[in-house]
């Protein structure tokens, strides 16, 4: 009985220092997302994905072949809908980094290791409490843009670098992404005097 | 035996509320042109006359047409694009470039 009361009192003081620290920590240094996650919140994090996954997905397999235009279509989604975080060859762009959790390198063995089932999954349905949306829309062509994008996720860790170029000019841009490009070239090509003013395409559109 | 089981719980405390990698600042452009160009790093003046000094490491991209070219392909007076980070070496705040694109050698005047 004693010893039931010595333990329940170290519970409460352990818990109490431990609330203390955690309450020390958010009013000195605020919650940033500027800083990495610590190694317990990316496990637990990384078993609640997994967790979170439908049973009747993770094992399955992606039933489209990876022909040429499977591969173009999920080349031309990626550059569309997901670069602005994860970049164009999957190493996570700057926005993507600042995030918390921080968007994965899709490079990386951790996602390569993923089923396509658990890719697939992922990208219809999100992921709670990160930046990542869902993207599913219930239709059989939304689910076929998302296993073109699991194949063209595999292709990541060996991508031609003429291929990160040709994203390059389908990543979605403001107008004044655009001017600045446009001025960079011009610079670039030496060209002098007052700039004239760039002409602004008109907006392109991808359907998911 | 209580003392070791606080000091674990201590340390698991201190991994979720202490993260210790920070990322890197902002990105800045920097359109110039190259005055000095060293393997370790670039001088160059901006279009308004501002000059600065940018760190090259084995991660920083220098590209000309969007193909990877190596450092010693930068050479004072070619006009570039910098793209670059700002970062702390020993307390010192230094810009170091993640990518500098390359375009024409300006006129020798």
């Amino acid at each position: 009985m004693k010893g039931l009361v010595r333990a329940a009192l170290l519970i409460v003081v352990v818990i109490g220092i431990g609330g203390s620290l955690l309450a020390y920590s958010v009013v000195r240094r605020g919650l940033s997302t500027r800083v990495a996650p610590s190694l317990v919140e990316e496990r637990i994090a990384r078993a609640m994905r997994r967790l979170a996954t439908p049973s009747d997905l993770r094992g399955k397999v992606n039933p489209l072949e990876a022909k040429s235009e499977v591969l173009s279509d999920g080349l031309a989604h990626f550059a569309d809908h997901c670069a602005v975080c994860h970049a164009n060859d999957g190493s996570g762009s700057p926005m993507g980094k600042s995030l918390y959790p921080p968007a994965p390198d899709m490079r990386a063995a951790r996602t390569q290791q993923l089923s396509d089932g658990e890719l697939f999954a992922i990208i219809e349905n999100g992921i709670r409490l990160t930046g990542m949306p869902a993207w599913g829309n219930g239709t059989p062509e939304g689910e076929a843009s998302s296993w073109a994008l699991v194949h063209f996720i595999r292709r990541l860790p060996r991508l031609p670098p003429e291929d990160v170029t040709r994203m390059e000019a389908l990543n979605p841009k403001s107008p004044d992404e655009f001017r600045e490009e446009e001025e960079e070239r011009r610079f670039l090509a030496g060209e002098t005097g007052a700039a004239s003013p760039v002409p602004v395409p008109e907006k392109r559109t991808h359907h998911h | 035996m209580a003392r070791r089981r606080l000091l674990a719980i201590f340390a698991v405390f201190a991994l979720v509320v202490l993260p210790l990698r920070a990322h890197p600042g902002h990105e800045h452009k920097i359109l110039g042109t190259v005055s000095m160009a060293a393997p370790d790093h670039v001088m160059l003046k901006d279009r308004a006359g501002n000059d600065y000094t940018v760190h090259i490491n084995g991660q920083t991209k220098v590209l000309r047409a969007k193909k990877v070219v190596p450092v010693s392909d930068i050479k004072a007076g070619m006009r570039v694009v910098v793209t670059a980070v700002t970062e702390k070496v020993n307390n010192v705040e230094r810009m170091r470039a993640t990518t500098i694109e390359l375009g024409t050698t300006a006129p020798a005047k």
